[in-house]
């Protein structure tokens, strides 16, 4: 081996020949080319020398004894894997064929003897340009590859903290069947279930345009408003359009959430849906494979106006315990299969209808698995079947958000709040939400959140419904009545100019824990309770039952006045939360 | 070409054909069709004649179309949509948006 003296040095050049006067010359040349020289007399060698120096470029003479020029050739390019090691054949062949066979043993360029220095330098040029393109798109593959690797990392991990902001606080998953199949990391798809302290469930399956971190991006604002509102018992309708005022104003142009919104009431017999441009949302019959009923898509999806018309009736329907209600995203109606063809609607009603009993979740998965094959998903697909079963109602999985210790009223503290609607107010606001929204901020309510609701929702629908509009309860005697009551409160409601409600709570310190005072006040003409308090609850009619309801849950309920005051006083203590 | 874009009338109609898929793919090409049509009142015909599927992205194109056609007193029209197609703008409402021919 011959080291070169000159002090920039742009490599290290094997030379491979087994006439040493030829190597001599050679390695002279690339000396003055700035090149350090190592030198083998055969193939053997060659190869071994490769090894141990790691030459950046090869000159190889074809015909030498032990391993040919070809041979070592071939066993140097498979040694060099990734890098780019140009061999050079040293050759006064002529034939095309000898020349050709340089080629497919991985040859790179030629060099003819004798050398001239001009010649080897151009050629040394050339491939070095070859050499530096090599190593650049290299250089740029790697940097692509550990970028991709980073961001493939961080998407994991943000997806991990994100989902779990978006679900965790999700109620009744060990009832509910699911299956989120998200095209990408990020899922566009996203199921909110909730309970509301009236006592039913909501469930929203939602499904942002397109797929991935973009798509996802809707789903934390949706949520926060899907469960505070649900927290504060603020009504599908209106948790809709709030949603949709908020993705409005956050999402641009193009972007939008089509989702169906699921009210489940809590005695289980009916169900709510308000299907925004999803797939038909279906209810099952609990004991057969039966489509008992079907809420196609009847409002534009949210984001895109800001208005989005979901304040219009819900599909409403009668249902039983047992029954099922079945949703699922456009994926699973629009999943590709191998050869192009979509799965479709008839294929997901032909699952659902051969199934088994009770099974039509696990048939449309393995129909959907058997139709899709390996293809990979070009989709978010999610499939929901929520079983309306009085278990589901529980709200025992269910640890309602509480306030900071710092923020939370201590058993002594005593507050006043109080909130009073006047005339067309009263058809826009709904008091209760805000209520209920004032004891989470400041009180632990644990297991009272429910019974709290149920009072102030009673007093307040009492006080609009008979005290402000003077609607007769009288007419919800009978099944029809009910639907004419409904249809008047609207109607007297969209009139409405004058009169007021007031809802003031005071929370009293008494002993170790408090009792909460709920004073309602109604602008209406009161009524004779002289004697209510004497009555039996079982002495109550239908239309008296909200006032049962009451005392079953207050220490005491007294009116006041004429009769459109009422003072209900309920006791805090106690909460096994 | 998945795009087609023609105009008459002097530029106060520009017909957008669609062939085959409607999807993401077409983002920059449907953007292209209209982004110069900036002249006042001009009428966006989106012909799905040829479109043999829409997703909710192509939904998506629709809607910055609409924006466009507003910002410039214009207005769009989908026309022409098949009956599966037709199913995908029906259940999405979007016939409340822009009126749905033929």
């Amino acid at each position: 081996m011959t080291a070169s003296n000159q002090p920039t040095v742009k490599g290290k050049a094997l030379v491979v020949d087994d006439d040493p006067t030829n190597r001599v010359i050679l390695e002279a040349l690339l000396h003055k080319e700035g090149y350090a020289t190592t030198s083998a007399a055969d193939g053997v060698q060659a190869v071994q020398r490769f090894v141990d120096e790691n030459p950046d470029i090869v000159f190889m003479d074809v015909m030498m004894p032990e391993m040919d020029g070809y041979a070592a050739t071939a066993r140097i390019k498979e040694l060099t894997g990734e890098r780019f090691v140009p061999v050079i054949f040293l050759t006064a062949l002529t034939e095309d064929e000898a020349l050709a066979k340089c080629v497919a043993a991985g040859g790179d360029d030629f060099l003819a003897k004798p050398y001239k220095r001009a010649i080897l330098r151009a050629k040394i040029d050339a491939l070095e340009r070859i050499r530096d393109l090599y190593r650049t798109v290299q250089q740029q593959r790697e940097k692509i590859a550990r970028m991709h690797h980073h961001m493939q990392r961080e998407q994991e991990i943000a997806e991990h903290i994100f989902s779990g902001a978006v679900t965790a606080d999700n109620v009744g998953l060990d009832q509910i069947r699911s299956v989120l199949r998200p095209a990408a990391t990020f899922s566009g798809d996203l199921l909110l279930t909730a309970h509301h302290p009236a006592g039913g469930l909501h469930v929203l399956l939602g499904d942002f345009t397109g797929h991935g971190l973009t798509a996802a991006i809707g789903a934390l604002p949706a949520s926060e408003v899907f469960r505070t509102m649900t927290a504060k018992g603020y009504s599908p309708p209106e948790i809709l359009a709030a949603i949709n005022r908020k993705l409005h104003r956050l999402l641009p142009t193009g972007m939008f959430m089509t989702a169906c919104f699921v009210s489940l009431s809590e005695d289980l017999n009916s169900v709510s849906i308000w299907n925004a441009g999803m797939p038909d949302a279906l209810v099952l019959d609990g004991d057969s494979t039966t489509v008992k009923h079907r809420a196609p898509s009847e409002h534009l999806p949210l984001g895109i106006q800001a208005d989005t018309g979901c304040e219009s009736q819900a599909a409403r329907f009668d249902i039983v315990a047992g029954d099922r209600i079945l949703l699922c995203s456009d994926g699973v109606i629009e999943a590709l299969g191998p050869d192009g063809e979509r799965f479709g609607d008839a294929r997901y009603m032909q699952a659902i209808a051969h199934a088994a009993a009770q099974d039509s979740f696990q048939a449309v998965v393995a129909a959907l698995d058997a139709f899709c094959g390996d293809q990979p998903l070009s989709d978010d697909v999610s499939l929901v079947e929520i079983p309306c079963r009085p278990e589901l109602l529980k709200s025992s999985t269910a640890t309602p958000r509480t306030p900071d210790k710092a923020t939370q009223a201590c058993a002594k503290d005593r507050w006043l709040w109080s909130v009073e609607l006047h005339g067309p107010s009263l058809r826009h606001v709904n008091p209760v939400p805000l209520a209920i929204g004032q004891l989470l901020e400041v009180e632990c309510l644990g297991n009272h959140r429910q019974p709290l609701f149920t009072v102030l929702a009673e007093l307040y629908s009492n006080a609009l419904d008979h005290g402000v509009l003077g609607l007769d309860s009288a007419l919800k005697g009978s099944a029809e009545g009910f639907g004419q009551y409904y249809a008047e409160r609207e109607a007297r409601l969209e009139k409405l100019e004058r009169g007021f409600v007031r809802i003031e709570l005071e929370r009293l310190p008494q002993g170790c824990a408090g009792k909460l005072l709920i004073r309602v006040q109604d602008s209406g003409a009161g009524f004779d309770h002289t004697g209510w308090g004497d009555l039996p609850d079982d002495n109550l009619d239908f239309c008296g039952r909200g006032i049962g309801l009451l005392r079953s849950l207050c220490e005491s309920v007294r009116f006041e006045g004429s009769g459109n005051q009422v003072e209900a006083v309920y006791a805090l203590a106690q909460t096994d939360a | 070409m998945p795009i087609n874009t023609s105009q008459t009338d002097a530029g106060k109609k520009v017909k957008i054909a669609v062939t085959g898929s409607f999807d993401f793919s077409l983002q920059r090409d449907f953007r292209e069709a209209y982004r110069n049509a900036t002249g006042p009142g001009v009428e966006f015909r989106v012909n799905l004649r040829g479109a043999d599927y829409m997703d909710s992205s192509a939904l998506g194109m629709l809607l910055l179309l609409r924006e466009h056609a507003e910002i410039h007193k214009g207005q769009v029209i989908v026309e022409s949509a098949a009956p599966e197609i037709k199913r995908i703008l029906v259940n999405a409402k979007f016939d409340r948006l822009f009126p749905i021919e033929g």
